[in-house]
Formats: structure tokens, C-alpha cells, sequence
């Protein structure tokens, strides 16, 4: 029985939104199976911004992937556990997973010239959001597409609104994915590379937007990246990946307190990644240097050992 | 967009003018004969002979003749606007002949191109999303067959089975359908499906190609994960956006068949435009050939600008100056 006073340990778990745990994902190809992912757990809670960061091909968009079910099922093995609000979404039926996706966790993509479709208004496909979920009229669907692009920054909402996507800029594109990942207020907001593509000063006002949009609406963040910088400013944790693997994962501050000092860290990829002005070696661009591995089974290890 | 098409329908005029005067070079050009020697009866003297050619114009040169077929149908004839003169066989206005022969040809195409378009899109569009499956396989076999098969000999079969062994459909020959609907159709039908075989194969397997293209863009991962149906995302967002090559391609060819689809034609002896064109040619008479000329280099100019405009809504990038 409950003493009707919150214990602080359940608190916590109610706040738990992810848990991912042994996370492996491989695509069989004629040439042998690639494993992309390989035993990747992590836990994500309420009012917290996840920073994933690693170089290209080190399985974090196919881990995001995996966990929308944007991933093609007859093409790929996936295995291990993604609990979301008691549900395992890797064992939901196709059906069942589409009421998640776009609705309880919203994705942003890294490229928005390619993630708007060319030939829809901008506001008739986030209004296209909003129906997907909500039997809800027209005219109601497009009053919240307005609303929300007005919500993310987009000057005069109500006529831009009407405007395909090749006449907004990237920042306004990205604004205006935002908004389409907001239309169900999502409890999860994956993030893929979302300032990749943008001018750097539209870097800071999307990375800005999320922020506040996470605050706002007391939600969980993934935020995969290139960018070291953005994950010190945002991530209240981070994970380190490399060739389909976690290398590093624990609080953000954590992480980057160890890595600026002079001790040697457990993770050559994180080093590599914070090129320090206090110790200009030679070595501190060796990881990206080296072209990515692609496994054709599961490697033995970790990534990198086999590489030195 | 006004001026635009303004502008077009200009350039139309002077392409098919170009395209007539090029009718009528290579006819007074390559050595083919005297077609007056044709009306002027048996061992004319050569007086006869001038007569005819002074009655049909054939005595001027070719830019003087081509001046007044431009001169004719600019202002009329006496059959009235547009005019296209008579004919040298039997001094009937060209232009009746060829309106008394169009509908057959129109009629042809519109069932045939109806068909083609829906069963060739319907058909791309399971295979793609069946794709690597039986269902696909069958599907591409069926585009091959319908490809490789020539259309004279798939028409016999039709007309063999369906007509002779099965007596489902009407043989060969036109019937209007003012005089009789039901005859109509029955003497349409397998035209109509012999000449949309050939097309459906390759809307078929443009649909499919394109649709697999555009399934690997990232705007149809958005649509995904959005969480709408896979049939919103493939109906809506994915065939959407594979839609403007099969309109280019369908603009073309419904103005290229309105020259004649000769063959369809011949074999189910419609007597249309093709047929008239092709007897015109072979008995020298070059006002039909020039009617017809100028008809199909309409079709296709403006099913061009067509084209053109429905790009502008199918696709919203397209913006015309």
C-alpha cells in the first residue's frame, strides 16, 4: 500500500519514457550479414535531451530508425528490447506502431530540402500530421498546422502556411518539421542531425527551438549529432558510438570533465573527438581518419580494437 | 500564365507551318512521279497533261503552292475556315474527309489511351510495392509480352479468339456510335485493348520504376513517420510524385497516335486518319497528306503545351516567366 506520499524512486521511474535494452540490428545482404547496431542500451526520461554522437556509419540513425520502426521489417533483423510506456515497440504489430509514430514519438530529420515533399503545401502536410492521428476536419487539422508554425518561429503563419517547401528556407524547413513533430504533443522527439544541413547561425536557433520546445512540453530529446559542441550546450547525457556500438555513455558533464583533463579515458573515440588545445598530439584525429568498419558479423570486442 | 500560353499557341502556328512546308519539299522534291499524270487519263498529250497540272496548281513551284495552302487556311476556302482545299482524286473538300475520318482515329485513342493508363499505372504501382514477389514477377512478364508482342499479330489473335472462336466481341470494321452504342463498343473493344497492350507494358514498368525511386526518398520517410497508412504514403505521397513522367509520356503519346495508329487501324479496318493518310500518300494526293500533316503536327504542339501546363499543377516548383 502506498503511504500517498510520492517515494523517490517511483517518481523517478514514472519519468522513465525509454528504455532500450541489447538493441542489435543487421541486414542480411548478399554479401553477408551487416550489423549495424550491436547491443546498444540506453534510457531516456522525461525533461531529458539524450546527445548521441558519433561519425557517419556508427549505427546512430539506424538506431533511431529501429526504434520508430521506420526500418524496412522484411529487410532487417532487429533484436533486443525497446520498452516505451510498458510496450515493447520492437515486438508491435505494424498496425499498432503506426498510433506510436508521428503521435507519441516524432522524428526530425537531418536533411529538410529532402523531408518535405515538394508538391504539398507546407501546412496541408503538417495538417496531414494531425489527421493521421485525430478525426478531426480540415479546417481544424490546418488551424493547428497555422498554430504551430506561428509556435516554432515562422513569420506570418497563416500565408506561409500556404507555401510549398521550396519557397522556405532550410532554418524555416526544419522549423516547420518541428512543428509537424509537435502536432500530437509527442512524449519523445527524436532529433536525426537536425542542423547538418543549416547555415550556422540557423544552427543555434533550431538547436535553440528544440530546447525550448523540450522544456515546454516536459519531453524527452534524443539528439543525435556531429557536433561535440552542440552536445555539451543541450545533452544532460550523452552516448558515444562507434561502428555500431556504445563506446561511452553516462551524464554529459561527466563525460566531458574526463575528457578535457589530461587522464587517458577509456574511449579512444571520445579523445579523438575533443580536440584539446592542451594537448595538440598528433593523434587527435586518427578515429576519423580511419574509414568506418562495416561488419559481416558480429564483431569480436569492442569496434576498434581489431583496427589498431 | 496568360501570356504564356498566348506566347505558346503562337509558336504552334509557326511549327506547324514549318512542319507543312517540309510536307510539301519533300513532295515536290523526291522523284515520286507526277500525280497529274494520275488524273489525265489514258496516254494524255502533253496539253492534256498541262491542263491538269494547271488545274491542280501543280504547275507552280512548291513555295508558291505551299504559300496558298498557308494563304487558304488562313482566310478560308470555299468550304469555310480553316481551309485545306480539295482533294485531287475526286475534288472533295479535304476538310470533311478529314473530319468524317477523325472521330474513328479519336475514338480509338481515347478508349485505348483510358485503359492504358489506368491498368499500366495500377499494374506499376502493385508491383512496386510487391516487389521481388510473384505478384511482381508476373506483372513485369506481362509489360515484356505486352512490349515485345507486335501489334498486327496480337490484333489477329484478338480478332481470332475473341471473335471468331469466342464471338464476345464485334469483328473487324467501324460502326458509329450514333447508329448503334452497343455495336460501337463491340467494334471498339478489341482495338481499344490490342493498342493499349503495347502502352499499358510500359506505363506499367515506367510507374514501377519511378515509384521504387521516389519510395527511397526522404520525404516519404517523413510521410512514415507521420504514422500514416502505407497506402496514404504510397498513394498519396509516393505515386504523386512519380506522376510527371507518365504525364509527359502520356501527352506524347496520345499526340503521336492522333497522326494515325496505322497499324491498329489496318488490322481492325477502322479507316481512320492513319489509313487515310497512309492511301493519300501512296495515290500522290497531297492535300489529304498535307491535312493530315498539319492535324497531327497540332496534336502533338499542343498537347506539348498541355503538358506543359498541367506541370504547373502537378508539380509546384515549375513556375513559368
Amino acid at each position: 500500500m502506498s503511504t500517498g506520499l510520492p517515494e523517490p524512486t517511483r517518481e523517478r521511474d514514472d519519468r522513465l519514457l525509454l528504455d532500450v535494452r541489447g538493441l542489435t540490428v543487421r541486414f542480411p545482404t548478399p554479401d553477408g550479414v551487416v550489423q549495424a547496431v550491436s547491443d546498444v542500451s540506453f534510457q531516456l526520461r522525461r525533461g531529458e535531451t539524450l546527445g548521441v554522437v558519433g561519425e557517419s556509419g556508427s549505427g546512430k540513425s539506424v538506431s533511431n530508425l529501429a526504434i520508430m520502426g521506420l526500418l524496412n521489417r522484411a529487410r532487417t533483423v532487429i533484436s533486443g528490447e525497446v520498452e516505451f510506456k510498458g510496450r515493447d515497440l520492437l515486438t508491435l504489430s505494424t498496425d499498432a506502431l503506426r498510433t506510436v509514430r508521428g503521435k507519441e514519438i516524432a522524428m526530425v530529420f537531418q536533411d529538410p530540402f529532402a523531408c518535405l515533399h515538394p508538391m504539398y503545401r507546407v501546412g496541408a502536410q503538417i495538417a496531414e500530421a494531425v489527421t493521421a492521428h485525430e478525426d478531426v476536419p480540415r479546417e481544424r487539422a490546418w488551424a493547428r498546422a497555422v498554430e504551430l508554425l506561428d509556435h516554432v518561429g515562422i513569420p506570418n503563419a497563416t500565408s506561409r502556411a500556404r507555401d510549398y517547401p521550396h519557397q522556405f528556407s532550410g532554418g524555416m524547413r526544419q522549423r516547420a518539421m518541428i512543428a509537424m513533430a509537435l502536432v500530437h504533443n509527442p512524449d519523445i522527439l527524436i532529433c536525426d542531425e537536425p542542423t547538418t544541413a543549416l547555415d550556422v547561425t540557423v544552427q543555434a536557433q533550431i538547436l535553440e527551438l528544440i530546447e525550448s520546445v523540450k522544456r515546454e512540453f516536459d519531453i524527452g530529446v534524443i539528439l543525435v549529432t556531429h557536433d561535440l559542441g552542440v552536445v555539451a550546450e543541450t545533452a544532460n547525457s550523452v552516448m558515444v558510438m562507434y561502428a555500431g556500438r556504445v563506446m561511452e555513455y553516462g551524464p554529459a558533464n561527466g563525460i566531458f570533465s574526463r575528457n578535457s583533463g589530461e587522464r587517458k579515458t577509456s574511449s579512444d573515440v571520445s579523445r579523438s573527438a575533443f580536440p584539446s588545445a592542451a594537448r595538440p598530439s598528433k593523434r587527435t584525429t586518427h578515429t576519423t581518419s580511419r574509414p568506418t568498419p562495416v561488419w559481416y558479423s558480429s564483431p569480436p570486442g569492442r569496434g576498434w580494437a581489431k583496427l589498431r | 500564365m496568360i501570356f504564356y500560353i498566348a506566347r505558346r499557341l503562337i509558336w504552334t502556328i509557326v511549327v506547324v507551318l514549318c512542319v507543312i512546308g517540309i510536307t510539301y519539299v519533300v513532295f515536290f522534291k523526291l522523284p515520286a512521279g507526277n500525280p497529274a499524270l494520275r488524273f489525265a487519263g489514258k496516254s494524255p498529250t502533253p496539253q492534256e497533261l498541262a491542263q491538269v497540272e494547271h488545274r491542280l496548281g501543280l504547275d507552280k513551284p512548291w513555295y508558291v503552292q505551299f504559300g496558298r495552302f498557308a494563304y487558304h487556311f488562313f482566310t478560308g476556302d470555299q468550304y469555310g475556315w480553316p481551309g485545306l482545299g480539295y482533294t485531287y482524286a475526286s475534288g472533295a473538300s479535304v476538310k470533311s474527309l478529314i473530319f468524317s475520318r477523325a472521330p474513328r482515329t479519336l475514338f480509338l485513342i481515347a478508349g485505348a489511351a483510358v485503359l492504358w493508363l489506368f491498368s499500366g499505372v495500377a499494374i506499376g504501382v502493385i508491383s512496386a510495392v510487391r516487389r521481388r514477389t510473384v505478384t511482381d514477377r508476373v506483372a513485369m512478364g506481362f509489360a515484356l509480352f505486352g512490349i515485345s508482342t507486335p501489334v498486327f499479330w496480337l490484333g489477329l489473335m484478338m480478332l481470332y479468339i475473341f471473335w471468331r472462336q469466342l464471338g464476345w466481341a464485334g469483328g473487324a470494321g467501324y460502326v458509329s456510335p450514333a447508329s448503334s452504342p452497343t455495336g460501337f463498343f463491340s467494334h471498339m473493344i478489341l482495338p481499344w485493348i490490342t493498342l493499349a497492350m503495347l502502352y499499358a507494358a510500359f506505363y506499367a514498368r515506367m510507374t514501377r520504376n519511378n515509384l521504387l525511386e521516389t519510395l527511397g526518398e526522404d520525404y516519404i520517410r517523413t510521410a512514415r513517420a507521420k504514422g500514416l497508412s502505407e497506402r496514404r504514403v504510397i498513394l498519396k505521397h509516393g505515386l504523386r510524385a512519380s506522376l510527371t513522367p507518365i504525364v509527359t509520356m502520356f501527352g506524347m503519346d496520345i499526340a503521336l497516335l492522333v497522326g494515325g495508329a496505322v497499324i491498329t487501324e489496318s488490322v481492325f479496318n477502322l479507316q481512320g486518319l492513319g489509313y487515310l493518310a497512309i492511301n493519300s500518300a501512296l495515290t500522290q494526293d497531297l492535300p489529304i497528306v498535307a491535312g493530315v500533316v498539319m492535324l497531327a503536327a497540332v496534336a502533338v504542339a499542343l498537347m506539348n503545351l498541355i503538358v506543359d501546363i498541367l506541370y504547373a499543377f502537378i508539380d509546384p516548383r515549375v513556375r513559368y516567366a
